[in-house]
């Protein structure tokens, strides 16, 4: 029951409590048992001191002891002897005694005793009564040496005269005599006191008196005289006798009784304190062995305590603390690993292992809650990647969509660029024969219907030109090239490029240079040709009256040189609305305004983008509606310091050949051309072309053809000037009719035609070996300009003026 | 020498502290009867007495009173025994009066250091009983040995102390007692006075170790003598005045007892007879009656014995001192008388002192006093003693019985034999051994 109690009891003791105190415990027993140690050892000690010092005292008493009985063999020689040196003897043994009794009264043991007190009375006493002894002594010698032998003197010296008389010879005989008897009775006392002999002297002397006084009745007065002397005499001798009889009984009692009691008395109380100090240190002796073993008994007690405690605190920690601390480890063990954990043992504690009970248990629910939230995070997790899968799927959707775009799209640019070549080359066709047929026709009606189909088809192909630059742009697979142009050419061919519209709709067309002219500039020519016709296009188509400018000039934008183009028209004007819409693709200034004017709405955007390109901008500059436009231009052309300009005499040339050209007659007479070309609309179109210039003109097939053709002539001695190369043709292409000229040494001018207007197409023909490009739908001028070029290469006389620019032709 | 005086030191402390407040009535009475007496003493105008003596009668309330009484000066000098007999025996110039013992006349009388008391001097010569005059109270009485006091009392026609009457005294007799021992009866059986009580208990082997004698041969050599005597170990012809052969059997028997350690202690002064028995060092010793009673008072159960062999007696004596003459003389005389007048008995017997003329100091004694101290009857209320303190207990008897009685059986009185210097280095060896 006990036991039950104090365990639920000490169940509210915390474990840091139950072990300090365990350790309290035997701590306080082992300071005890030092304690009791130190203790002991210094009781020992001062036990030990108090021993020696006993030890001393005992020595000490017996040295009392061995003085005092020297003290009384001193005073008895003393008195017997009368010899000064037991006397003086006695006197330093007293002194001594004096000095021991003094120590002892030190003691602290004996310092107030009543014994050593009364020691000191003894000795104090005995000294006085000593004195009295020496006193008495000295008395008695005096006495027997000097007084009674003066009276001994006086009396013979008085009785001689007695003796010599007869009359009294006989009784002075008599008291002679008697005196005598008198004088040996003394002396028997002196030398051995006995009452007797003192007693026989007194009566020799009255009998020595009663002599003397039978004599006193003699009447000689000198009888008389010294009768009376002796009688004087023997008076004063017995006098002295008495005196030393006193002297000597007062110091044989004082030496024999009352000194040797004090003697006895003190030896005795000597002994006691000797036997007492002797009793203590036997005493002591016993107490300190008692002690020993009773610190040893202790000592060995609190040692088994000490070790019972310990091995008790031990045994209750290892029944109260260890078996839960190991519960609750192999809880906190199987809770880590993640073990199903039913209870916490010890929860019911409220000691430490309580409170890790408690650990355990939050640890335990923690970890319950840990795994619903992992489970929860798990389906979480799946939900995520059945989400990622769905987004993976989309995302491959998306690339798939998005490859499907870009496919599409190039499926677009292929399917426009098809388009546009499969669409150019009838329109070729369509245009040229219309052109022909308008030529030859005289019949105002079918004048007019071939204008109709000349016009139409040239809407129909500038749209589709506009879209193929549209998709190139939107597609990013327009580039732009950077090569050295001479801006004055390229005005003048957009210019009279323009021309034709602006003739035809009654508009005059004007360009000049402000400042200076620049030499070449670094830029895009095509593209900045596209840009220009397109502008001025537009403002000629929406100029009904009045006229176009086109003024250029180099602006200096910081370090960069900036071609600037105004290009200036009398029109109709736009509304800010109308402007804001403006470079929207196919979005016209306004709706009304496709269907009074046509078009496809793309060139402005087109335009824009190009000139974006080229790094610069097209822009609004002013509109008024119902007063004109002006469209300003402007392009990155290189750095400033680059740029070169013009002397004033090649610009007055210029200006000369200018109003020359115009004129648009281009001379190919005697030059021979091979013209390879699969199409037979073409084949008509281009010889026709050529042969209306004056050339002539050897048409082929196929490139196998052309390559057998200008060999032939070569070796005919009537070379081609130059031959015009369609790149696609049945047989042997045009690459391939290139390349094998070139490699067999043909050097003379090979022109590519192509319906690829693409960069790459042109770069393509380069690589086979042409040295000119041109591209279909063929533009006449163009095309009689650049033949007339490259025949002129190998024929000096011929009168084209390539000269002057000699990027003519490596423009087109 | 105040070791030697210190022997009857308790006798002069029991009367210092007696003394304060006694007897001062009575003894004003009597002074005042004294002042309106016949004038032979009156003429003597504020004489220096000088008295030399022990302390068992220089008892500083009689000083006064004598004073008072007898309008003189009065000087006490209190000594030990043997230095008051030292000092009287070789200077009698230096005192007028000497109190002391009856073994002591010899000596001073054999000295020259007193005068003859002339006896036609003593008023109440006739009063005073036949103790000192004849050795016994009454005629049947024995006489104890030794030195009776009648037998020194009378200067003898050769100059001698001799029991002849005469005219001429060499002491007046005034204060005695008798002495025995004291046993402690927790220890011994409670004797019968006369009867079992013994003398030769001293020398029982039963006490070996536990036995005390007095330090002083004239009177402790008696207490040994009648102890060897009453158990058959020696016989003396005298035991009053033994031979240096009765001396040397006497010795021989102490010294053997000795060295058995029989004597635990031998006592120097009352005091320390009574420390000897009051802490046990002794279980019976001889004694005093003073210390006996200062035991008792102790309440220590000592009874003072009354031996079947007879008290050892003692008898003080007054003395002249030979060089003492004219008004100090006259002083001197006054005084003695004074001490029979009655005051001073009185004051004594309540000591348990006798005084020579009991009679006159019944008058200033109640009769429950005197009942008790002289006849030996029981106290029948308590009784004061000198110093005004109860002495006696209601109930008690007198050990020994009356003053007839006690002084009825002394063996031997204090004695200064002949053979005193051969027993003074006898005792030496007893003492040392």
């Amino acid at each position: 029951m006990n036991h039950q109690h104090s365990d639920r009891k000490s169940k509210g003791w915390s474990v840091s409590s139950k072990i300090s105190l365990g350790f309290l415990i035997v701590l306080g027993l082992h300071i005890s048992i030092a304690v009791l140690s130190h203790y002991g050892i210094a009781k020992s000690q001062k036990d030990l001191a108090t021993y020696r010092q006993l030890r001393r005292e005992v020595d000490r008493f017996y040295e009392i002891d061995r003085t005092v009985a020297a003290l009384q063999r001193n005073v008895l020689l003393f008195a017997f002897t009368g010899y000064e040196g037991p006397e003086q003897r006695a006197e330093e043994l007293q002194n001594g005694l004096d000095q021991l009794l003094s120590e002892a009264a030190k003691s602290e043991r004996l310092g107030d005793h009543n014994d050593i007190q009364a020691m000191q009375a003894h000795l104090k006493a005995h000294r006085e009564i000593f004195a009295a002894v020496e006193v008495d002594r000295a008395k008695r010698r005096k006495l027997v040496n000097e007084d009674m032998q003066s009276h001994v003197d006086e009396f013979q010296n008085s009785i001689v005269k007695l003796l010599q008389i007869p009359a009294t010879q006989k009784l002075a005989e008599e008291a002679d005599a008697a005196f005598t008897a008198a004088q040996l009775n003394v002396l028997k006392f002196v030398n051995g006191p006995d009452s007797l002999h003192f007693r026989k002297a007194k009566s020799d002397l009255a009998s020595t008196t009663g002599y003397l006084d039978r004599l006193r009745k003699n009447d000689d007065p000198e009888v008389k005289a010294s009768v009376n002397a002796s009688i004087d005499a023997v008076q004063k001798y017995e006098h002295a006798a008495i005196q030393m009889v006193q002297a000597t009984r007062g110091y044989l009692h004082l030496v024999n009784v009352v000194l040797a009691g004090e003697s006895v008395e003190f030896r005795r109380l000597a002994s006691k304190l000797r036997e007492e100090q002797t009793e203590h240190v036997g005493q002591l002796a016993d107490s300190m062995a008692n002690d020993n073993k009773h610190f040893q008994s202790a000592s060995n007690l609190f040692s088994i305590i000490t070790i019972v405690l310990g091995i008790f605190a031990a045994w209750l920690i290892g029944r109260d603390v260890v078996p839960p601390l190991n519960a609750i480890s192999e809880t906190f063990d199987g809770l880590a690993k993640g073990e199903k954990i039913e209870s916490i043992p010890a929860l019911d504690r409220h000691d430490e292992l309580g409170r890790l009970a408690m650990a355990a248990q939050i640890f335990k629910d923690k970890a319950a809650e840990t795994e619903r939230l992992l489970k929860l995070a798990e389906s979480s997790q799946q939900k995520l990647n059945s989400v990622n899968r769905e987004l993976a799927r989309q995302s491959d959707l998306a690339e798939k969509m998005a490859e499907d775009a870009t496919a599409a799209t190039l499926a677009k640019s292929e399917f426009l660029a098809n388009m546009s070549h499969e669409i150019r080359t009838p329109m070729t066709a369509i245009l040229g024969f219309a052109e022909t047929l308008a030529d030859s026709a005289h019949n105002e009606e079918t004048q007019q219907a071939i204008e109709t189909i000349q016009r139409n088809g040239a809407h129909l192909l500038a749209i589709i030109n506009d879209i193929l630059d549209l998709s190139k742009v939107e597609s990013g697979k327009l580039t732009v090239e950077r090569i050295s142009a001479c801006p004055y050419t390229l005005v003048s061919e957009v210019i009279s490029l323009v021309q034709v519209k602006a003739d035809g709709a009654g508009l005059k067309l004007s360009s000049k240079f402000n400042g200076q002219i620049p030499k070449s500039i670094d830029t895009d020519p095509t593209r900045l040709r596209q840009i220009l016709i397109n502008i001025l296009g537009n403002a000629i188509k929406f100029t009904e009256v009045g006229g176009v400018a086109l003024n250029a000039e180099l602006i200096k934008l910081r370090d960069r040189a900036i071609m600037q183009f105004d290009i200036i028209d009398s029109g109709i004007g736009m509304t800010h609305e109308q402007i804001s819409r403006l470079f929207q693709p196919f979005c016209q200034a306004d709706s009304s305004t496709t269907r009074r004017f046509g078009g496809t709405g793309l060139g402005l955007t087109i335009s824009k983008r190009l000139a974006v390109m080229l790094g610069g901008d097209l822009t609004v500059s002013h509109s008024e509606v119902g007063q004109g436009t002006s469209f300003r231009l402007t392009i990155d052309v290189g750095p400033i310091e680059d740029i070169q300009f013009l002397d004033a005499p090649a610009a007055r040339a210029l200006g000369k050949q200018k109003a020359e050209r115009s004129t648009d007659q281009i001379d190919l007479q005697g030059t021979r051309l091979l013209l390879a070309e699969d199409g037979p609309d073409n084949q008509r179109l281009i010889k026709f072309v050529l042969n209306k210039a004056g050339a002539e003109v050897e048409v082929v097939g196929n490139g196998q053809l052309a390559v057998e053709a200008a060999l032939s002539a070569v070796d005919a001695g009537l070379p081609f000037d130059c031959i015009l190369m369609d790149m696609q043709m049945p047989v042997q292409d045009g690459y391939e009719a290139t390349m094998e000229l070139r490699s067999r040494g043909y050097q003379r001018p090979v022109l590519a035609l192509t319906a690829h207007a693409m960069a790459r197409d042109k770069q393509k023909c380069m690589s086979a070996g042409c040295d000119g490009f041109l591209t279909k739908p063929i533009d006449r001028r163009t095309l009689l300009m650049t033949v007339c070029y490259w025949a002129s290469k190998f024929d000096k006389d011929f009168p084209c003026e390539a000269g002057v620019c000699d990027s003519v032709a490596e423009d087109e | 020498m105040n070791n030697i005086r210190s022997v009857n030191q308790p006798m002069r402390d029991n009367s210092i502290s007696r003394r304060q407040f006694m007897g001062q009535a009575a003894g004003t009475a009597v002074a005042l009867s004294y002042l309106n007496s016949p004038p032979a003493v009156h003429a003597k105008q504020k004489t220096t007495l000088r008295v030399l003596g022990t302390d068992v009668t220089l008892q500083e309330d009689i000083r006064r009173q004598a004073e008072q009484d007898l309008g003189i000066h009065i000087t006490f000098e209190p000594r030990g025994s043997a230095g008051v007999l030292q000092k009287a025996s070789t200077r009698p110039e230096s005192f007028d009066v000497f109190e002391q013992w009856s073994n002591s006349i010899n000596v001073l009388w054999y000295a020259n250091a007193i005068q003859p008391i002339d006896k036609s001097r003593i008023r109440r010569w006739e009063e005073i009983n036949p103790l000192t005059k004849t050795g016994r109270l009454a005629p049947d009485m024995k006489i104890g040995a030794g030195d009776a006091p009648h037998k020194i009392l009378h200067v003898q026609s050769d100059g001698c102390l001799g029991p002849q009457t005469s005219d001429q005294l060499s002491f007046l007799p005034y204060v005695h007692n008798v002495d025995s021992f004291g046993y402690n009866t927790s220890i011994i059986p409670q004797g019968i006075p006369y009867e079992t009580e013994s003398w030769g208990w001293l020398l029982d082997d039963a006490y070996r170790g536990r036995v005390g004698l007095v330090n002083e041969p004239a009177i402790g050599i008696f207490d040994a003598a009648l102890a060897a005597q009453a158990r058959g170990l020696v016989e003396f012809e005298d035991i009053g005045n033994l031979t240096r052969s009765e001396v040397d059997s006497l010795f021989s028997v102490l010294v053997d007892y000795k060295r058995r350690k029989h004597f635990n202690g031998i006592w120097n002064s009352v005091p320390q007879s009574v420390q000897f028995m009051k802490t046990g060092r002794v279980v019976i010793e001889s004694m005093f009656s003073p210390a006996v009673s200062t035991l008792n008072g102790m309440g220590i159960p000592v009874t003072y014995a009354a031996p079947k062999e007879g008290y050892r007696g003692w008898h003080g004596v007054l003395c002249l001192s030979s060089k003492t003459t004219g008004h100090t003389r006259d002083a001197a005389y006054e005084y003695m008388n004074w001490w029979l007048d009655g005051w001073a008995g009185a004051y004594m017997a309540r000591q348990g002192y006798y005084i020579s003329i009991p009679e006159r100091a019944r008058e200033y004694l109640t009769s429950q006093e005197w009942d008790y101290w002289y006849e030996g009857k029981q106290a029948v209320s308590d009784l004061p003693g000198a110093n005004g303190n109860t002495a006696v207990k209601a109930g008690n008897y007198r050990t020994g019985g009356s003053y007839f009685e006690r002084l009825g059986n002394v063996a031997v009185w204090n004695t200064v034999m002949d053979s005193y210097e051969y027993s003074l280095v006898r005792w030496y060896e007893l003492l040392t051994t």
